[in-house]
């Protein structure tokens, strides 16, 4: 077998000229336009022309190759059960879902508040102190919308704002629990979890399975730049709780070029020493609340920089072909390792011991490592189905006395990047209160200014 | 956002009894002597390979004994079941 942890080399043709159209929207009056992606020196660019506000530039890849392999990688499909709202106007002014939208809901994501007790410089929902919170019936009302959408209960996020902060909390997570819904996580700043001991055993006890919890990074410089102040204290806190109530907990990371994107290794190292379910990057957007000086630099944090930042910062232990393009959204959305942190701690991408392609349909959202090793041990030895495999005899021994790891990216679009074709193959959606489903990115850039 | 694979949530330590015995613990919580009875009657009785015999299910010491001249294959199917095995 060829390692798969090394990229294949992707051959475009006449790259100098390589280019495709896409459908965008305009940054600043976010009217649908179109655009053009083309490869530069400074790397694969989203080019685009409004007539009232004129052109704008948005890096989209670092470069051509790893741009070209997720945009090739493959899919699995599979459409929402009931599309929610006709097409009308067209993606991205009919959202809703409407029965163009190529993606069932792989993640729900419930804004149960919009109120926040940490007052980030970065903020996607820019939340602030005040707020309204939904009602425990509105959130169920809503979660029995997406149960009908879908035909089947999906993972869910209860993010906001500070989802602790909810008074009814326990309700809703209880609530969730009782119809059936099975993958329930908050995404969280951690404060109130680091403050309260008992909070995460009460949130265990209802039901909730996890903790998606933001942690930008160990240095107190980063997060201050983006959080405000060093939070690293309230962090350790937060995950042994979280740890002691039995709740898994990934890392989330906003990556801000020039401020964090030099600790990802470091961040991946900590997560996997703190034996965490697994750590998730994603790239900070233009949209919601960030300060003044991102919005006027043209850097941008791609997926092909977080491929050849990993290798770089984990010296080879991590490689750009052990991302693989997620295959339930736009393969340019996310990028994703299964990986083993072994009895020395050194952490063991699987891929490279069983190959891509059994790990394909397992790169969703949906997904869990007991489906994955249910699935792909079938074909063990002595199991009376399949032939003997070694790889796999190999990953058992392994996996005795280690650790289930993953490292994921999210790829996130703003007005700027935006691609029409992406928002219509999103997985990752927002539930309103009235029980609409919207791509989370286009949510963000031009749904939840107008209240939605 | 995204949601990342949930790791497995159940953790046995195995425990040298004899030639070919051995304790099987469940380290990780469950919520009832129910859950207990279910995990051992489908997960280990799955995981065991002929000729292997488990014992009578101790809900106290959330422990089975179990008899194999095979173990490197027992432990194997035991980590395809999703149950996740302790070395300290």
């Amino acid at each position: 077998m060829n390692d798969p942890a090394v990229l294949k080399e992707i051959s475009v043709a006449r790259p100098g000229r390589y280019r495709h159209e896409v459908s965008s929207i305009c940054p600043q009056c976010l009217k649908r336009i179109p655009g053009e992606v083309v490869a530069t020196r400074d790397g694969v660019v989203m080019k685009k022309h409004c007539l009232d506000h004129g052109g704008f530039e948005c890096v989209v890849s670092s470069d051509l190759a790893a741009y070209e392999r997720m945009r090739r990688s493959p899919r699995i499909v599979q459409l929402p059960a009931q599309p929610a709202m006709p097409q009308a106007r067209g993606c991205p002014d009919d959202c809703g879902l409407c029965p163009a939208h190529e993606q069932h809901t792989c993640l729900a994501i419930v804004e149960i508040t919009s109120r926040c007790n940490l007052p980030c410089p970065v903020c996607l929902a820019d939340s602030t102190a005040q707020g309204v919170d939904l009602t425990v019936a509105q959130v169920a009302s809503a979660l029995e919308q997406l149960r009908q959408a879908e035909g089947a209960v999906t993972p869910l996020q209860f993010a906001g704002g500070e989802p602790t902060l909810h008074p009814d909390l326990l309700d809703i997570v209880r609530s969730a629990r009782a119809m059936g819904y099975r993958k329930l996580e908050i995404d969280s700043n951690g404060l109130l979890l680091a403050s309260r001991a008992s909070l995460a055993g009460d949130l265990r006890a209802a039901g909730l399975t996890g903790v998606y919890l933001q942690m930008d990074a160990l240095n107190p410089e980063a997060s201050t730049w983006i959080r405000g102040r060093d939070l690293l204290p309230q962090k350790l806190r937060a995950i042994e709780n979280c740890r002691s109530a039995g709740l898994q907990v990934v890392l989330s990371v906003t990556v801000v070029p020039g401020v964090n994107d030099r600790y990802l290794w470091d961040m991946i190292r900590f997560a996997a020493d703190q034996r965490l379910t697994g750590v998730n990057f994603q790239s900070v957007v233009l949209s919601g609340r960030y300060p003044a000086a991102l919005g006027s630099r043209s850097e941008r944090f791609t997926a092909g920089h977080f491929m050849r930042q990993i290798e770089a910062q984990s010296a080879g232990r991590l490689r750009a072909g052990d991302l693989m393009p997620m295959s339930c959204p736009d393969p340019r959305c996310g990028l994703f390792a299964y990986v083993v942190v072994r009895r020395d701690g050194e952490l063991l991408p699987i891929n490279r011991l069983l190959g891509d392609e059994p790990l394909r349909k397992h790169l969703a959202d949906f997904s869990d490592w007991e489906t994955l090793l249910r699935q792909i041990g079938c074909g063990t030895s002595g199991c009376g189905c399949g032939e003997e495999n070694n790889a796999l005899d190999r990953l058992a021994e392994l996996l005795e006395g280690a650790e289930c790891f993953s490292i994921g990216f999210h790829g996130m679009m703003d007005a700027w990047s935006f691609d029409a074709e992406r928002a219509r193959r999103c997985c990752v959606h927002k539930l309103t209160a009235e029980g609409k489903l919207m791509p989370f990115c286009l949510y963000n850039m031009k749904y939840r200014q107008q209240g939605c | 956002m995204l949601s990342l694979p949930s790791k497995p949530w159940k953790k046995v330590k195995i425990a040298q009894l004899g030639e070919q015995e051995h304790r099987i613990t469940f380290v990780s919580p469950l919520e009832s002597e129910a859950e207990f009875l279910e995990v051992v009657e489908e997960d280990l009785g799955s995981s065991v390979s002929a000729g292997d015999r488990l014992g009578k299910p101790d809900w106290a010491s959330r422990s089975v004994t179990l008899t194999t001249a095979d173990l490197a294959a027992f432990k194997r199917k035991l980590v395809y079941a999703s149950i996740m095995i302790e070395t300290t």
